[in-house]
């Protein structure tokens, strides 16, 4: 979605809002800038910034870039774009911890990793619980896709579980008593909000240790092996339906770690006899810089690449036939090369291309249909008309003021009683518009090019012309068809010619006329033109004669406009 | 003293102030100066305005004859007539409806007649008829009272009437300027009031003197017509791209979900397909997608997004929430054609929100795309450039992701009195993922751009919601 800002939900599918304590980032970005700098490093990676001074920064962090949501991962990206470090390698030793995955349908991937040394501080504590609320939110799909548990590896006793049970019962974070799964999803405030998640479930995934549970996710951690000021050594767990997306998670934290100055231990998970690592660092990748160079239009070099590459984390070698790139572990958003060309885009920043247009030549025209719009708006313009344009959603209340109730497009999950339609017809609306400006002074003279539905979901253009005065009438209206009904290749056609009369309960009988598309004479008609019944101007709360017309504004099917038959 | 220029009076002013002396009458004067009545009193008003006549006003009750009292004053009332042919003895059967219903009863209550063998037989001749009488005397203007009058009334042969008498005499001014007429000697002369075609064509004008106006009097506003703001800034947008080389798109707002998303590499978890962000349809609640891209579209998204593409979910059918649908229909058309081009359009989008100052449940989105083997990303910046140098935009261009295309750009556009850069539009080369199954591995220029932020601010509107509220006033006064 191009346009994600216009609506406020939609911005939060592709960014989250996160505030960094200015001090913290710099201890990453491993050098104390000013605070303009560090706002502006981070609007040319692509983050804008909503609020910056020297306590604080405050970014809207992009999906592509979980790792920036965490404080140690953003000043890592903003170090390395300003070449104050290069791409960085991780170590991973081994954990005497195992963690023994077994069938869990409902969320089948849980992985773990140990992370010791840590100084834990109030600041520590905050910006881990904010990019994991955050990655919760966003990535992890409000906790449905991926979910991470934090614990005091101290207090946990080898080896470690991942299970369903039916139910099982432990004393949940920030309480004092032990409840059952039930009990959490129906009374404890996080199982209320999350327990949709296992709506249809009958199995409850449980991480554990060999004393009982640690963490019920994606709902809830254990009083047990809560951080506490003294905690020193960190478990982490994460679990999730998508094996890459926990996977990805799983290395965001452990790097997010290493550059606290953790020591990183994987944990091996034994899968029914598979033996697996949590961790997984090492990824290459292959990028063809002559295509980088033609999709960006740009001359680089290898040397200049591998340099600009570096200045995104990534470290390069040139070999034959392109570029070897090691992918960072926490880049969840690198899956083809053009991810790879943004960000050496990114690098080579964006204020840097010279703007050329396509060497594409072409001949510019607008549709069939806008001209028939143009050429309607220009002659009613000319006949002093005023034009208007409303929504093309309403509602049967409207319709049925206008004696147009129709079988109609229908939304399935309307937000207001406003709009649960799609119009069929434009003359509610344009009552509707005479009545809120009917003190404006008469006659009131409007019209409407706008687009309508069928039933069935076909849209379609059509016309709509009113004119509000003390004594509009039939032939009025008709004046104005007649100006319009040559470029619409429209024509009029009596109520008594037809075989089949129509009923149309909005207008005045015997004071209307039907109006037909000239290359289809026996097709049912199109419009009507003619004066509106006055019951549905008491509908609308008009107080004086409405004399109008409305037919479908299309272009003609080539090949098939025939010659009228002279009589 | 007040300055008239004399040649701006009317002939029948002119008139009024040469022959008015002393304290007159509206009656006398009309037949002094042979004017009628009514447009002697709108002269009269007229100068009275400018300071020259005084007008006195008097309110008069008087009793007058409807025209049932004028009949009766002709024809006699039917108790009279009746009367009359009781000494014929007349028939019954050949009386008048009026004469058997009013008359008999009020003949037989004044003991006049009686009615023996269906005909008229006379008891008294009846000398003098007061009431009558009181008619006749109220049809010449004189005072009757009494029993006679309430009759009359109750009768509806009298009606009560408020009438108005003026009487006028010259103030100190008017004199002055009577002498100057009087003076000029001008009176008689043939003065024209509004110039009509018999005038033109008889040459009469010649011999004729033109009134002047009173140019300041205020005039009725003129009502123009007029497009509306919206439209004709979307004509200006449209005028822009054709000048460009670009081709205009179009397209259905209703569509099926795999035009919407899955086609844009939109996987089928993502937070965009919720209920409480799409309008989702339940007339009509599917729509068919052709299997051939929708095969290709499910190996991407399996290989890309590793999960199981459900083949059912695309089919649900939703309003639009960007016109990225119509470059994905464009793109599966140009593969069939095997032809780059440039394309364009501006159309209505829908997003499950709640309308305020702020945000819109429909709104334009100007959509573009350049689908053209040798188009890069400097291209893209020179189509975005180009479009808002035409606009007169200054610009930005800043990184952003958006799912559908990488690399992806943002154009911002600095504002002034929030001191901060404001989101114009999003761009971005389609996603290999998104052009390979639609189009080829050629790359694809796209941007999705807000039409009613820049309107806002040329028209300096505070309500988004403000174009849609249709005020003829607003309009009118808010041409581009």
């Amino acid at each position: 979605m191009f346009l994600g800002y216009l609506t406020l939900k939609y911005s939060v599918m592709f960014m989250a809002t996160l505030s960094f304590n200015k001090k913290e980032l710099d201890r990453f970005i491993t050098k104390e800038l000013p605070f303009e700098k560090v706002a502006n490093a981070f609007e040319m990676l692509g983050m804008p910034v909503d609020k910056a001074n020297e306590e604080e920064i405050v970014a809207d962090i992009t999906n592509d870039r979980i790792d920036m949501f965490t404080v140690e991962g953003a000043g890592r990206a903003i170090g390395q774009f300003m070449g104050l470090i290069g791409s960085k390698e991780y170590k991973v030793e081994a954990s005497e911890l195992v963690l023994n995955v077994e069938n869990v349908s409902v969320r089948p991937y849980a992985m773990a990793f140990v992370a010791r040394g840590l100084k834990i501080d109030d600041e520590m504590i905050r910006s881990l619980i904010m990019a994991q609320e955050k990655i919760h939110d966003t990535f992890g799909r409000k906790r449905k896709k991926i979910a991470i548990g934090i614990h005091d590896v101290d207090k946990v006793t080898g080896p470690l579980y991942y299970k369903a049970f039916k139910d099982i019962s432990f004393i949940p974070l920030d309480t004092d008593k032990e409840m059952s799964v039930q009990q959490i999803l129906k009374n404890h405030p996080k199982g209320q909000e999350y327990a949709h998640i296992f709506d249809n479930a009958s199995e409850y995934p449980m991480f554990m240790d060999s004393k009982g549970v640690l963490s019920f996710p994606p709902i809830i951690n254990s009083e047990r092996t809560r951080l506490t000021e003294k905690t020193v050594n960190l478990l982490f767990d994460v679990t999730g339906t998508s094996e890459t997306a926990v996977r990805i998670v799983l290395n965001v934290f452990a790097t997010a770690m290493q550059e606290r100055g953790a020591k990183i231990e994987n944990i091996k998970i034994n899968k029914s006899g598979m033996i697996q690592d949590s961790l997984v660092f090492e990824r290459k990748e292959k990028l063809s810089l002559k295509f980088a160079n033609k999709l960006l239009g740009l001359k680089l070099k290898d040397q200049d690449a591998i340099s600009l590459l570096d200045r995104m984390g990534m470290k390069a070698n040139a070999e034959k036939g392109g570029l070897i790139i090691s992918v960072p572990p926490y880049r969840s958003d690198i899956i083809h090369e053009v991810d790879f060309i943004e960000d050496l885009a990114v690098a080579y920043g964006y204020e840097n291309f010279k703007p050329a247009l396509p060497k594409l030549f072409t001949t510019g025209a607008v549709s069939e249909q806008t001209k028939l719009d143009y050429k309607a708006r220009d002659i009613l313009v000319s006949l002093g008309f005023i034009e208007i344009n409303s929504w093309t959603l309403t509602n049967e209340e409207m319709t049925g003021k206008a004696f147009m109730n129709k079988e109609s497009v229908t939304i399935k999950n309307p937000r207001t009683s406003d709009f649960t339609i799609f119009r069929t017809d434009l003359t509610p609306s344009v009552l509707q518009t005479l009545a809120e400006n009917k003190t404006k002074g008469l006659p009131l003279k409007i019209f409407e090019v706008g687009r309508v539905s069928n039933p069935d979901g076909k849209c379609r253009t059509r016309l709509c012309c009113a004119i509000m005065s003390e004594n509009s009438s039939f032939s009025d209206i008709v004046s104005v068809f007649n100006e319009v009904k040559g470029f619409a290749k429209v024509f009029e056609r009596y109520v008594e010619e037809e075989k089949v009369k129509p009923r149309l309960e909005h207008l005045i009988d015997g004071r209307f006329i039907l109006i037909k598309k000239q290359e289809d004479m026996k097709a049912e008609s199109i419009g009507w033109c003619g004066e509106i019944h006055p019951k549905v101007l008491e509908n609308f709360r008009l107080e004086y004669p409405v004399a109008m017309f409305e037919f479908d504004l299309s272009p003609s099917v080539p090949g098939k406009t025939k010659r009228m038959k002279k009589k | 003293m007040i300055k008239i220029d004399l040649d701006s009076l009317h002939q029948h002013e002119r008139k009024l102030l040469l022959v008015l002396s002393g304290l007159e009458e509206l009656e006398s004067l009309s037949k002094k100066t042979g004017i009628n009545k009514d447009a002697l009193l709108r002269s009269a008003f007229v100068l009275k305005e400018r300071g020259l006549v005084k007008v006195n006003e008097k309110t008069h009750e008087a009793f007058t004859l409807t025209d049932e009292g004028k009949k009766f004053l002709s024809e006699k009332f039917p108790e009279q007539r009746v009367a009359e042919y009781a000494s014929k003895h007349t028939l019954i059967s050949d009386l008048t409806e009026e004469e058997r219903k009013v008359g008999i009863s009020w003949a037989v209550k004044n003991k006049w007649v009686r009615i023996s063998n269906g005909a008229l037989q006379p008891i008294s001749k009846p000398e003098k008829y007061p009431l009558y009488d009181a008619l006749l005397d109220i049809s010449k203007g004189k005072n009757v009272e009494g029993k006679a009058l309430t009759s009359l009334i109750e009768r509806g042969s009298v009606e009560k009437k408020i009438s108005k008498s003026y009487s006028f005499e010259l103030t100190s001014e008017g004199q002055n300027v009577s002498k100057q007429i009087m003076a000029n000697g001008d009176i008689g002369q043939n003065e024209i009031n509004e110039l009509n075609h018999s005038l033109i064509l008889s040459g009469e004008w010649k011999n004729s003197k033109f009134r002047k106006y009173n140019l300041k009097v205020e005039v009725k506003k003129a009502r123009k017509g007029a497009a509306h703001p919206i439209n004709e800034y979307a004509r200006q947008i449209k005028d822009i791209f054709v000048s460009m080389g670009f081709e205009e798109m179009e397209g259905n707002e209703i569509e099926s979900s795999f035009w919407n998303f899955d086609a844009l590499f939109t996987p089928q978890d993502h937070p965009a397909r919720e209920l409480h962000d799409t309008f989702y349809l339940s007339k009509p609640s599917e729509l068919d997608y052709p299997e051939e891209i929708g095969q290709r579209v499910k190996e991407t998204h399996e290989k890309s997004w590793k999960y199981s593409w459900d083949e059912n979910v695309p089919r649900q059918a939703v309003l639009r929430t960007h016109s990225t649908t119509l470059s994905a229909h464009k793109l599966d058309s140009l593969r069939k054609k095997r032809k780059p081009g440039k394309f364009f359009a501006i159309s209505r989008v829908y997003r499950n929100e709640a309308t305020d100052f702020k945000h819109l449940a429909e709104f334009y989105q100007i959509e573009g795309i350049v689908a053209w083997k040798n188009a890069n990303f400097r291209n893209l910046f020179g189509v975005l450039q180009t479009f808002y140098d035409k606009l007169e935009i200054e610009i930005r261009f800043r990184p952003h992701y958006f799912p559908y295309t990488e690399p992806s750009v943002e154009v911002e556009r600095w504002d002034e009195k929030r001191k901060q850069w404001i989101e114009l539009a999003g761009a971005g080369i389609l996603r290999p993922e998104v052009s390979i199954p639609l189009w080829n591995s050629y790359p694809v220029l796209a941007w999705g751009m807000a039409l009613e932020r820049p309107l806002m601010k040329k028209l300096n509107i505070k309500d988004i919601r403000t174009p849609y509220q249709n005020d003829v006033s607003w309009i009118l006064d808010s041409q581009i």
